[in-house]
């Protein structure tokens, strides 16, 4: 052998494995030399823990199956697998028990292995350790989805849980390995491949040391016709080769083993149980099926691997087989490596074969180490083991013309040079991988010198140390230290089983001391057996026993200490799982899901007479310079105090002292009014400037009536809020509503309602009432109206009062029945059949905010509608030059803020439409008349208009500079204004107006918005042009695109998001309808915010407000079962409390003690305990705050929780401010 | 214009000063003499939890800015022009211009202290998210007459505090105001509000014993807002327990004097406040 080879070697030298009644080698050993097979009935235990869990699947599926008994399949299954030390790993008990058992099993069985090997504590931490582990997710329940199935708001707590790469990474990060940690995924090979991966990490120096492992457990192995993938036997027995296989059974546990480049190893005095030559991993290429096994290619894989090996082929006397044992893969198995040794040697019969499933089942991921495992204990315990389960030869295979032979009774392994062995492992996709091991032949080891030895042994908790001397001392009495060097043994559990918090030593001379030190040790004790006790062993031990780190004199010698077989570590499982609640049907259910409607209508309905007011009335009015408004108001105020301050002509200077009746528009003047109703203690303001008559002819009028009326009330507002008034704010106009279609007014001043209602969400002090009225409205109606508590927007017409009702509108689904209008479901398309008879072939079609994302998906939709369209699309920053747009695109959204909206315009192009973007401030009129005069002199006719720009409003009025109110005004306002005046003369079939849900009912903030937007309302509804169809579309936020999205603001509140398909369709529909006004939106009677509905002061129609009524009671019923369920599950925790030498606690210690128990699961906790040592993180804190909130009834939130950190802090600012926190909201 | 913040009482936190303590050994020594007990343990170690005692914590939020301010101005001298302090900083502000000294100032503190923390059975509130505006109608509203503004913080940001019992009424309504929060704050009596007259004139008394220079910095008043006369000392530092801290004046004063940056010691508890006024 040359030294090249020999430099490649790489020792192994831990294992751990955890199978059905296996816990060490010589368990597993046992069950491989006798040709033991596992298989057995699904522990009793597990499957009552499961059954509730599957019926509830079974239940819950589309086709529910309703049978109630749960049969499980036979396999080779772990006795539990909730147990679990989560002490050993740094978790908290309910971390633990969130977590998926397969990487609680890995870790334990990695974790043992590493002892095995000597390295841990100290000696591995930041170390270059590397952690592979072969894993893949199986099809059928995840401990995941079991976990949030029981508890959805868990999942956040089993992330890192059940994220497959923890299963590595949790090892490095608790044990501090800094060398490569991952796992390897390809299926049934996967543990093998990981090895081989290990292996050549070791190789090119990316880890000195390294650890692989897999583990598999089989979640629910219930019996049910699509859980089989057609490899599993029928009757959990395997029986690889043989003729009746069919298939291999489920198998459960895991396996690790610790690598170390060879020659290291020697040096380091590791004991080594096996070295692995060579490897090599490839893959089945292009075979009929992706699942479909090749004979050639494994043929290729063993070549590969004995040249990686460097051995002669015909030196291997036995191959740990892959051996699925099914009719088809074994024959191909068999077929691979005939072809292989047949490549080197025609000698028949001289290796022996076996598979480890036979024995312990199919383990999937990680059978690969299992066999590895198995394959180094041949080559260790120089023994041909038998082949499980094996009676008759698959007739497919011809084993007597071969090289290979199944040996059916366990016999010694006869050979002139070291043992040499194969373990092959390929997985379902058809990554297959086989190493090839020796025996190691380990060199005499040199005595060492006599004299006492530190002997250490630690644990995580105090049971476990105890337990690990009753097992230290039932392996001495079984001989497990016979011809093993004493100080071999010590030094062994000073380097790997020393790093634990409870701790014991023994000074001892030998064997027989250390049995009776082991016998009469305590924890955090030294028994001193030694003859010639050494001062600097006392010295170290004590040290060490205080907590510190180990640090024993240097032996009296220069021989290096090896590390021998001794117990691995006894953890102190307890019950790690979350159990499935018993009564799931009583809380399950599936209520039938009740649709709404998306579409809703805003209209004025009659309301009844206008209740009288409970307290006296003192009004004052701001009017107008006319006096149409005074003289109404006088006659209406009859017995009630009125005071009228007339705004001053503009030709009048600012009002003198001298002058108290009259006030001007500027800040100061209003700021005069608001002290004056302070002063005077005025109950109603009332701002009466919305006077005029007719809507405005010009912009310059326009633009007058706005600053007059709309800024005017804007400035009262912010005067009255600065100046802390409460009472009640009247906006009193003239026909500026239209009450029904084509009602002529002076509809400019409508945006003073959408003002209003934000000043009383934002100000709740200042209730608002709008009162719209027309000349023939009697003074007693009017009186009646102003002084009325009842507030919200009413429209008096003569006799008549009514009121701003919000309704239902089911109809506008059924009014065109060619196409799918306004269906809900998310997968509607909105490209009907037949084109919209709305767009004209040929026509031409503007849109303002043409290259937002609203303005695009509308431009998008009529391309599609039609492929012959002309779409200008007006844009406030236009887009780039055409020749630039390769560019732009190349750049990508990310990188080009106009890429997005040139690969839209380009589609657009792609489906036939002719564009053209123009760049032009919607904001202002003077650009926008120019603009639209160009286009008509162009174009002859714009055939519609969709207005779809706009800016949101983001302030509250009392935080709002006058320019930026009006930024957000113009576009929508003014822009609409000009787009109406500019084709009076020509008018096109459609105006579509995008309205908001804010002028119905806005949020704070919304001033400027919420005006502008009921403008745009009050405009289609005055429309009185019958070829002209004036539309205004309420939107609620778009879910996918727009204004909501880019805020962050988008998602269910009130109302549902739209869906982009939704609001097309809507938009369609509407479009369709001839209706003036669609307030599009599905009101969100399943969210928490339903009950903000009845909080405006617009009526609710009957069928609105009984569903609002319904569902408050229903969330309000949510939210105490919430808080009531909280309750319940923490005063059931018992948690035991300590840190007070008393022992006195105050209730509300003891409950947030059991509050944090609750969320981390601890036994005991300290009042000192720090929230973050416990395990917290930021995201549970919020979690944990609200489960005290719930439990004390007092305001606590994360805040809090991040600031106090422990049960002393946390109680002691609850009970000294307790009555404060108290929780007010309620 | 640079503008150096010094926060007041509720900033001190177990280990805060870590460090200076050594780096400044004869003043530690000093204040421990000053304070009869050693301002290291009570701020690094504080088994007893004194920290959450108005008495304790004053001369130790106090100490602790004074080394920090210190430490800043010797690193980069002449990087400030203009110094405020909230509250109990306010002290702060005016020994690190040099119109007072920082042992006579330990001294007025901690007497500051125990003065305060004589008037209990009352506590504070910070209503968060809504104008000032809005809190100071809604207070109007609950009729309460032992509840009253005690911090203009930021334009969202408004402190009330007064008795306990009324406190806690008022807390409730100020809940229900749109976009409210209301938040606990940990101090033992209704600060900044009239219920602290009481103190008032022994605090008078105290202040006009010490000896108040002009300084070489300017420093704006908590009060006021405007600057700081040391000739005003006695009156400005004995109201400052009894009327509102103007926080938002304050700070407007000093934008208007030109400052564009503002620094705090000790912590991140101001300038969020001061980003947060217009």
């Amino acid at each position: 052998m040359s030294a090249a080879h020999a430099s490649t070697d790489i020792a192994v030298i831990g294992i751990g494995i955890d199978l059905p009644g296996a816990r060490d080698l010589a368990a597993y050993w046992r069950i491989i030399s006798s040709g033991s097979s596992l298989t057995r009935p699904f522990p009793a235990d597990r499957g009552r823990r499961l059954a509730e869990y599957v019926r509830f699947a079974r239940a819950t599926t589309v086709e529910p199956v309703t049978d109630p008994e749960v049969d499980y399949y036979d396999g080779c299954y772990l006795d539990e697998v909730d147990g679990f030390d989560y002490a050993v790993f740094g978790m908290n008990p309910k971390q633990a028990a969130t977590t998926d058992p397969h990487q609680r099993l890995a870790l334990r069985t990695m974790y043992r292995a590493l002892e095995d090997a000597g390295h841990t504590g100290e000696r591995a931490r930041g170390s270059r350790t590397g952690v592979f582990v072969g894993f893949a997710t199986n099809p059928g329940s995840t401990y995941l989805d079991y976990v949030c199935r029981i508890d959805p708001a868990l999942a956040q707590l089993a992330l890192t849980g059940n994220i497959p790469t923890m299963m590595a990474n949790r090892l490095s990060h608790v044990l501090d390995l800094r060398g490569p940690s991952l796992v390897v995924d390809t299926a049934c090979s996967a543990s093998l491949v990981a090895v081989h991966q290990a292996k050549n990490a070791l190789l090119v120096g990316d880890c000195d040391l390294a650890v692989v492992g897999g583990a598999r457990i089989v979640f629910a192995p219930v019996k049910h016709p699509h859980t089989r993938i057609g490899i599993e036997a029928a009757d959990g027995i395997t029986r690889t080769f043989d003729e009746s296989a069919d298939g291999a059974g489920f198998g459960e546990g895991a396996g690790a083993v610790v690598l170390k480049r060879l020659a290291e190893a020697e040096a380091d005095g590791d004991r080594i149980h096996a070295v692995i030559k060579g490897s090599a991993v490839n893959h089945d290429g292009r075979t009929e099926g992706i699942t479909n096994p090749d004979s050639d290619s494994q043929a290729e894989l063993l070549l590969a691997a004995w040249r990686d090996a460097g051995v002669d082929p015909r030196s291997i006397g036995y191959i740990e087989a892959h051996g699925t044992a099914t009719s088809v893969g074994d024959p191909v198995e068999y077929e691979g490596l005939r072809r292989a040794f047949a490549r080197h040697t025609a000698d028949p019969q001289f290796c022996a074969v076996g598979a480890v499933k036979a024995n312990i089942g199919h383990l999937f991921e990680s059978s690969g180490v299992v066999g590895l495992i198995k394959a180094a204990l041949t080559v260790k315990y120089r023994t041909i083991p038998p082949l499980a389960n094996f009676k008759v030869a698959n007739p497919k295979i011809d084993f007597a013309a071969g090289p290979l032979y199944v040996p059916t009774s366990a016999r010694p392994w006869a050979a002139a040079g070291p043992r040499r062995s194969g373990v092959s492992a390929f997985g379902l996709g058809g990554t297959n991988a086989h190493v090839v091991l020796e025996e190691y032949l380990a060199p005499a080891v040199p005595p060492a010198a006599p004299g006492p030895q530190l002997f250490t042994l630690s644990a995580a908790t105090p049971a476990s140390l105890s337990r690990l001397v009753l097992r230290y001392l039932a392996f001495i009495d079984q001989g497990g230290l016979a011809g093993v060097e004493f100080a071999d043994a010590c030094h062994t559990v000073r380097v790997s089983r020393a790093g634990h918090r409870h701790r014991l030593a023994v000074i001892a001379d030998g064997v027989a001391q250390l049995r009776a030190g082991l016998a009469e040790s305590a924890e955090g004790t030294l028994t001193d057996r030694g003859a010639r006790a050494d001062a600097e062993l006392v010295t170290a031990a004590t040290s060490w026993l205080a907590g510190g780190p180990l640090d024993p004199p240097p032996g009296a010698d220069s021989r290096t200490p090896r590390i021998v077989d001794l117990p691995g570590y006894e953890y102190d499982d307890t019950s790690c799982w979350v159990d499935f609640p018993p009564d799931w049907r009583a809380k399950l259910s599936v209520a039938p899901v009740e649709r709404h409607p998306v579409t809703h209508a805003v209209e004025f309905r009659p309301a009844p007479e206008p209740a009288a007011p409970t307290t006296p009335v003192r009004m004052l009015a701001l009017v107008g310079p006319d006096g149409a408004a005074h003289t109404a108001l006088t006659a209406a105020a009859g017995a009630h105090e009125l005071r009228v301050l007339r705004l001053a002509d503009q030709a009048a200077q600012a009002p003198s002292a001298a002058d108290p009746d009259r006030f001007t528009l500027d800040a100061e003047s209003l700021d005069r009014v608001a002290q004056l109703v302070l002063d005077h203690e005025y109950t109603h303001v009332v701002h009466a400037l919305c006077f005029e008559r007719g809507p405005a002819e010009d912009v310059a009028e326009l633009d007058r009536r706005v600053r007059a009326n709309l800024y005017s009330l804007f400035q009262l507002a912010k005067s009255l809020m600065t100046h802390g008034v409460k009472a009640t704010l009247v906006v009193l106009s003239r026909q500026a509503l239209p009450t029904e279609q084509g009602e002529a007014c002076a509809v400019e001043n409508s945006a003073a309602v959408g003002l209003a209602k934000v000043v009383t969400r934002e100000y709740p002090y200042l209730g608002t009432m709008v009162v719209d009225i027309d000349d023939a409205v009697p003074a007693t109606a009017l009186g009646g109206q102003l002084v009325s508590p009842q507030l919200g927007v009413f429209a008096l017409r003569g006799d008549r009062r009514l009121r701003e009702v919000f309704a239902e509108l089911p109809e506008l689904a059924r009014t065109d029945a060619g196409r799918t209008g306004v269906e809900r479901t998310d997968a509607d398309e909105p490209t009907g059949t037949a084109p919209p008879g709305y767009l004209k072939p040929g026509g031409v079609y503007l849109v303002t905010g043409g290259t937002g994302a609203l303005g695009l998906a509308v431009a998008r939709f009529f391309a599609e509608s039609r492929t012959d369209l002309t779409l200008v699309l007006l844009s406030r920053s236009g887009l780039p030059p055409r020749e630039e747009w390769p560019i732009v695109l190349a750049a990508g959204p990310d990188r080009h803020p106009m890429a997005a909206r040139v690969r839209a315009v380009e589609e657009l192009l792609a489906l036939g439409a002719t564009v053209e973007v123009r760049r032009t401030d919607t904001g202002d009129p003077t650009a926008l008349a120019a603009t639209m005069a160009e286009l008509l002199a162009r174009y002859g006719r714009i055939d519609g208009i969709v207005h779809a720009a706009g800016l949101p409003g983001e302030s509250s009025l009392l935080f709002r500079e006058p320019a930026d109110f009006e930024a957000v005004v113009r576009p929508k306002l003014h822009g609409a204004f000009v787009l109406d005046q500019a084709t009076r003369g020509n008018r096109p079939d459609f105006i579509v107006h995008f309205s908001s849900v804010a002028a119905v009912f806005p949020a704070p903030g919304q001033g400027d918005y919420a005006a502008a937007n009921y403008y745009l309302d009050a405009l289609a509804g005055a429309n009185a042009d019958e070829h002209c169809h004036v539309l205004a579309l309420d939107w609620v936020a778009w879910k996918e695109i727009g204004m909501a999205v880019d805020y962050g603001t988008s998602g269910d509140t009130m109302f549902k998001g739209l869906r982009t398909t939704t609001a097309l369709s809507i938009m369609d529909a509407a479009l369709r309808s001839g209706r003036s006004r669609v307030f599009a939106g599905e009101t969100n009677y399943g969210g928490e915010l339903v009950h903000l509905l009845g909080s405006y002061d617009v009526a609710l129609a009957p069928e609105v407000e009984a569903k609002v009524r319904t569902a408050v009671a229903a969330a309000e019923g949510r939210l105490r079962q919430a808080a009531e369920r909280i309750k319940r599950t923490v005063d059931a925790v018992t948690v035991e409390l300590t840190g007070r030498p008393d022992g006195a606690y105050s209730p509300v210690e003891r409950t947030v003690a059991r509050c944090l128990a609750q969320a981390f699961g601890y036994p005991a906790l300290d009042l000192e305990d720090d929230f973050f040592d416990l395990g917290g993180d930021s995201i549970m804190a919020a979690s944990v705050a609200g489960t005290i909130s719930a439990c004390l009834d007092v305001r606590f939130d994360v805040a809090d929780l991040l600031a106090d950190r422990t049960i002393a802090e946390i109680a002691y600012h609850i009970e000294s401010s307790g009555d404060l926190l108290a929780d007010a909201g309620a | 214009m640079h503008c150096l913040l010094f926060p007041g009482q509720g900033v001190q936190r177990r280990g805060m000063g870590a460090g200076l303590f050594e780096e400044f050994g004869e003043l530690t020594a000093a204040a421990n003499a000053v304070l009869g007990y050693s301002v290291e343990e009570l701020c690094l170690r504080d088994e007893q939890r004194r920290l959450r005692d108005t008495r304790y914590a004053q001369p130790a939020v106090f100490f602790v800015n004074a080394l920090l301010g210190r430490k800043l101005l010797a690193e980069r001298p002449g990087a400030y022009d203009r110094l405020a302090g909230h509250s109990l900083g306010e002290y702060n502000a005016l020994v690190l211009a040099g119109c007072l000294d920082l042992l006579d100032a330990l001294v007025l503190v901690r007497r500051r202290a125990e003065l305060m923390a004589q008037v209990t059975g009352g506590g504070m509130a910070a209503v968060v998210g809504v104008p000032g505006v809005l809190v100071e109608r809604a207070l109007r509203e609950t009729q309460l007459s032992k509840v009253y503004i005690a911090n203009r913080n930021a334009d969202l940001q408004t402190t009330i505090a007064g008795d306990s019992a009324e406190l806690l009424v008022a807390t409730k309504a100020m809940a229900t105001l749109p976009g409210a929060r209301v938040v606990r704050v940990n101090v033992s009596g209704p600060f900044h509000t009239p219920l602290m007259e009481p103190v008032e004139a022994a605090l008078a008394e105290l202040l006009r014993g010490c000896a108040f220079t002009a300084g070489q910095l300017p420093v704006h008043s908590s009060v006021t807002g405007e600057l700081f006369d040391p000739a005003d000392a006695v009156d400005l530092l004995s109201r400052q327990v009894s009327t509102p801290v103007e926080w938002i004046r304050t700070v407007r004063g000093l934008r208007a004097a030109g400052v564009s940056r503002f620094d705090e010691v000790n912590g991140r508890t101001l300038l969020p406040l001061t980003e947060g006024i217009r």
